[in-house]
């Protein structure tokens, strides 16, 4: 899709097309799920906060002002739905922490079933903390800069660049290096 | 040297996770239908949020009217306790409003 067609769509969705917001969700949907599943590592989870993911953008698309590129934005939602869920489950942690260990092991057994091989790195970021997972993961693979980090995720310059310090000193240890 | 090496390998290798994660898109379908449930939730909301007003607004205007011509200190106490719950029940909506990113 075209940058041009990109925001003819996006000025219908804002009249109130939906058909128009729907092409641009399912145009972004595939990289969003695999954004959403590095930093979920739970396929049903990745799912919830996509859905919720495009309920609030649909419902914020007004204040979307195009200062960022599209994706920048959905991906901005998502992280934050995904730290508020966190953050809300915090109370829960034992209980939600089998839980995850649970996810990430049937989610191994479902790569491995297909034939697939198992990467090292999805046991690297299980290892993360969700909070240290996304901005090394928007640093290091998006390439998204600390302060845009921090814009998206509603935090400090200093807390992103000291959760990433953190995670990849986990990382490090996790790989021997 | 090491910190390079770090970043090399971190890319390549999230690159191969996203190489391997499967994606089903939903359907179009799917997506108005959701979408059409969402507004329908957020009218009901908005209904539901409007009458609450409403009515919160006419038994402090009764309470009000009530105070100012009997007791003008109950009034004045009125006072006290409406402008800060007015405060933070602005602040509260001004925040949702504002809700998430707005890059």
């Amino acid at each position: 899709m075209e940058q041009t067609e990109e925001t003819l769509l996006i000025q219908r969705a804002k009249q109130g097309d939906d058909a128009a917001f729907t092409a641009l969700y399912r145009h972004h949907y595939s990289f969003l799920y695999r954004y959403m599943l590095k930093l979920t590592l739970q396929q049903e989870l990745a799912e919830e906060i996509m859905q919720e993911t495009m309920l609030k953008a649909y419902m914020k698309l007004s204040s979307f002002r195009g200062d960022a590129f599209f994706s920048t934005w959905l991906i901005s939602i998502a992280s934050r739905q995904f730290l508020d869920h966190q953050k809300k489950r915090k109370r829960e942690q034992m209980r939600e922490g089998k839980a995850n260990q649970e996810a990430i092991r049937r989610y191994k057994w479902d790569v491995q079933q297909k034939g697939n091989t198992w990467h090292d790195m999805w046991d690297a970021l299980y290892e993360l903390k969700a909070q240290e997972r996304a901005p090394i993961i928007l640093h290091y693979y998006y390439g998204f800069t600390y302060p845009e980090i921090a814009s998206m995720l509603g935090m400090r310059e200093g807390t992103v660049k000291s959760r990433v310090h953190h995670g990849l000193k986990k990382i490090r240890k996790e790989w021997d290096l | 040297m090491k910190e390079d090496r770090l970043t090399e390998r971190l890319k390549e290798e999230l690159q191969q996770l996203d190489e391997q994660i499967e994606v089903e898109k939903p359907s179009e379908q799917a997506v108005m239908m959701m979408l059409k449930q969402a507004k329908e939730q957020e009218k009901r909301r908005f209904k539901q949020e409007v009458l609450a007003y409403v009515l919160i607004s006419l038994t402090i205007l009764a309470l009000f009217a009530a105070a100012i011509t009997h007791l003008p200190i109950i009034f004045i106490l009125l006072q006290i306790v409406s402008v800060p719950i007015c405060f933070v029940v602005g602040y509260k909506e001004y925040q949702h409003i504002k809700g998430g990113s707005s890059l």
